[in-house]
């Protein structure tokens, strides 16, 4: 019996609205840009299969709506991601400016070991500029997240993105710092730990 | 000379010497003629003669063996015929015979293309109808189930299909029944070993959280070959069901009160004590799980045709029972774990007594998830939904409840209003209650085109409420018709403001408000310029000038003589004056909003103005019998207007 992937790895992408969130998905999930595209209402998914290290890996992503009145419903969507792709725009300051915030929320909701990567979109709109790549990578630096720009147009480094998450992931799941998102259990890992979701619950049936 | 002689001598005269014969006779007669003697020429004739006889005995004894040899000849010949005849005799018999042969050949040879004929009808037969012993090995005797095991199915199917095609033919039909009974007992056999083997399979695969199928691995295979066994199916579906129940189940209690690995994520229950991140954690748990869910048993059910039943209980050969596709019938059962320790919590955080707007919120949050939970289920309805749905609806029965119960309290005693005559204290509470409500429902995610639709249902009993408890204050207030017209316009307009924030849904709410704002606006404006008219002296004058009969001249009415006029006009032209045009209109000035109270203003004004037009013309009318009219007015008309707008 072949199995299509070993892990599933949750995602979730946040940042301002506008910063081309679902457009990174749907060039990642799809390989299509589809500009004017609505905004996000309230959280979207998308799943696609990659290769790490010659295992394959399932990417579960839920793109968040940037809109401020969304919050309250997106921020249920941090629980359990093993990666957070933070976006803003290269174009437009504000939305770098508002990183911290994002960062902050995102710190806050999700675990310790959660890979954070930094992306600035739209790369490919480089005469409006707003934001310098030293800049950003210096921010990256500080705050110790990795950092790439990006294209959800072109697709430029759309793909490195979601894979150089995914290999840091793997590679903590590899060191033992991350026990793995319920359900995606590697089947090397130790059978007490690998799926806690159902195997400590079993008394806590009448809870409910 | 004798006759003789001369005969002879003719003779040899006459003989041509240089003919051929001559010269070959002399020649032969050369041969043995060898001496010319008397002897020899006496004896020439008989040498001759002799000659002549031997030759002729040579030629007897020649013809004598060649007659010999013709003889033989005819012997051997009359030997030929008689057995050449023998032959014909023999053959002319043969051949009789042969013919019959022949024909029996003949019949035999028809007989063989008919025997071959019908070996290749038995081939053919029996690679249709019948299976090989190693077709039937694959089919029982394997343990796993591998490619054959299908096609081996797939071919036991055709042979079916074939044999009803005979069946309806009228074919064959003895055979075609042994033939069918066979292939069921094997279908029988091979779908009772598949669907043990595709319980293991559950077994092995289904209870953990996030099984791992393959779109082309054995179990969605394994099940698409149920889709022609609806009972088979109905059972897999089932167990399917179970697994994912239980898994669900044990996933969502873990998520609420023991979290993630070692506590992280943290339990969903650590925010029990804030209702709307409780509510949005749990329903955002479960929109994450249906999604996963949804995929999962998008992969395994993926090939399967068939729907199921919607509902368990009912006999699926009754022919009006509702269907559903096999994936929402697994999906609903499933989804049907959350559905108690959802509600519980719910019923929680309900019975904590939130406020009205929390409550509106829990609303918006059910509503949001009741529309996400259908889009990954590609707008078809499943059970989550149904689920939140009817939390919603439970919720919306409460919220109506409150507004009702907190309504009619507010009704039975309203508060009256004060002085100033704006809104009272529990009317301003109401319409921060609404305001905060609005804007809760404006920020909700039901679609532009629907918010209309959504809003006045709920909204509009609130809104008419609201205007309820208005009137209600206003009329237990016992205060002047005008007190009232302010008041109700300072109520309506504090709605009003609201409502017009949100226009693109309120308008039907916008519209009943500025109805019942016009009536009051009209009562104020007309109350406001009587007592104005009143206080400047030419009220009665007015009063008069309206109910007077039409056939009288004024002038002849008491309290309408010139004297009086003429005071009237005075005090008018006074207070005018005093007031340099702008006349103190108390009861407009009460209104809160500037812009209505610079408006009503404007029409008192104007009505004002009107009123003094109205008198001035009509003294002036030859008909009503005035002296001098025009030395009885200081102003003209248009002079006033200007004074005073």
């Amino acid at each position: 019996m072949s199995f299509p992937y070993e892990y599933i790895f949750k995602y979730i992408i946040i940042g301002d609205m506008g910063v081309g969130k679902s457009c990174l998905l749907h060039q990642f999930t799809e390989n299509k840009f589809v500009p004017d595209s609505p905004h996000t209402i309230g959280v979207e998914f998308g799943t696609r299969i990659v290769d790490v290290n010659n295992k394959k890996i399932k990417l579960q992503i839920w793109d968040t709506a940037g809109q401020e009145r969304f919050r309250a419903v997106t921020r249920s969507y941090y629980r359990g991601a093993a990666g957070a792709l933070l976006v803003y725009d290269v174009t437009r300051r504000i939305t770098y400016n508002h990183l911290t915030t994002w960062l902050t929320d995102a710190r806050n909701l999700t675990n310790p070991n959660t890979v954070i990567m930094l992306i600035g979109n739209k790369k490919d709109l480089e005469g409006q500029r707003d934001v310098t790549y030293e800049e950003a990578s210096a921010f990256a630096k500080q705050n110790g997240l990795i950092f790439v720009e990006s294209s959800a147009k072109t697709g430029e480094n759309v793909e490195e993105a979601f894979l150089r998450t995914a290999k840091l992931i793997f590679q903590s799941v590899q060191e033992g710092n991350v026990d793995l998102i319920p359900g995606g259990v590697s089947p090397q890992t130790n059978p007490t730990t690998n799926d806690p979701t159902t195997t400590t619950t079993k008394d806590n049936n009448c809870s409910c | 000379m004798n006759v003789t002689l001369q005969r002879k001598i003719q003779k040899v005269l006459e003989t041509k010497l240089d003919s051929k014969e001559l010269s070959e006779s002399l020649n032969d007669l050369s041969g043995f003629y060898t001496e010319n003697s008397i002897a020899s020429r006496r004896n020439l004739r008989n040498d001759i003669e002799r000659r002549y006889l031997d030759i002729n005995k040579q030629f007897y004894q020649q013809f004598e063996m060649l007659n010999k040899s013709i003889e033989e000849l005819v012997d051997d010949f009359n030997e030929i015929k008689s057995s050449c005849n023998d032959i014909c005799q023999h053959l002319s018999s043969t051949s009789k015979g042969s013919l019959e042969l022949l024909s029996k050949s003949q019949v035999l040879s028809n007989e063989l293309k008919e025997i071959d004929h019908q070996d290749i009808m038995i081939k053919d037969f029996h690679d249709k109808f019948i299976l090989s012993e190693e077709t039937l090995e694959s089919l029982h005797q394997k343990k796993e189930i591998d490619q054959q095991f299908y096609q081996t199915l797939e071919r036991l199917s055709e042979i079916q299909k074939q044999c009803k095609i005979n069946l309806q033919n009228n074919q064959y039909l003895k055979s075609t029944y042994e033939i069918l009974q066979q292939i069921n007992d094997h279908q029988e056999k091979a779908y009772r070993k598949l669907y043990s083997w595709i319980l293991e399979e559950f077994k092995n695969t289904l209870s953990k959280e996030l099984p791992e199928i393959s779109p082309k691995g054995p179990l969605p295979t394994a099940l698409k070959a149920l889709d022609l066994r609806p009972r088979l199916l109905k059972l897999c579906l089932h167990d399917i069901s179970e697994y994912r129940y239980k898994t669900i189940s044990n996933g969502f209690i873990t998520a609420l009160s023991l979290g993630g690995p070692n506590g992280v994520p943290r339990p969903i229950e650590i925010n029990a004590h804030d209702p709307l991140r409780y509510l949005g954690d749990m329903l955002a748990w479960i929109h994450q799980s249906l999604a996963s869910e949804y995929e999962l048993l998008s992969l395994l059910l993926k090939d399967i045709t068939t729907k199921v039943p919607l509902s368990d209980d009912i006999k699926e050969d009754e022919p009006d029972t509702e269907k559903i596709e096999p994936i929402f019938k697994v999906l609903n059962s499933t989804f049907e774990s959350v559905n108690r320790p959802l509600s519980i919590r719910l019923d929680h955080i309900l019975q904590s007594k939130p406020s009205i707007v929390v409550i509106y919120k829990i609303i918006s949050v059910l509503d949001f998830y009741s529309r996400i939970t259908k889009q990954i289920t590609k707008n078809n309805e499943s059970k989550v939904t149904a689920i939140i749905q009817s939390l919603k609806s439970k919720c919306l029965s409460l919220f109506f409840q409150m507004i009702k119960d907190q309504f009619d309290r507010l009704e039975r005693q309203p508060t009256l209003p004060t002085s100033d005559l704006t809104p009272t204290f529990e009317i301003k509470d109401s319409v921060v209650k609404l305001n905060e409500l609005i804007q809760t429902f404006n920020s909700s995610l039901i679609p532009v085109e629907e918010r209309e639709r959504e809003y006045t249902p709920v909204f509009t009993s609130i809104v008419q409420k609201l205007i309820n408890l208005s009137t209600l204050s206003a009329s237990a207030s016992k205060l002047p018709l005008i007190s009232i017209s302010v008041f109700m316009i300072n109520c309506l307009h504090s709605i009003e403001e609201i409502l017009l924030k949100y226009s693109d849904f309120t308008k039907q709410n916008l519209e009943l408000i500025s109805a019942q704002l016009e009536v009051h606006i009209e009562t104020l404006v007309d109350e406001q310029t009587s007592q104005i008219l009143e206080q400047m002296g030419i009220g009665s004058k007015i009063r008069i000038l309206t109910y007077a009969d039409p056939k009288v001249p004024l002038s002849q009415l008491s309290g309408m003589d010139r004297q009086s006029i003429v005071q009237s006009i005075r005090q008018f032209d006074q207070s005018l004056e005093q007031s340099f045009g702008s006349l103190v209109m108390t009861d407009c000035d009460r209104l809160v909003n500037n812009k209505l109270k610079s408006t009503t203003k404007r029409s008192v004004s104007n009505l004002i103005s009107t009123a003094y037009s109205s008198l001035y013309s009509a003294i002036q009318d030859p008909f009503n019998q005035y002296e001098d009219p025009i030395s009885l007015f200081q102003y003209k008309p248009d002079q006033i207007k200007t004074m005073l707008l």
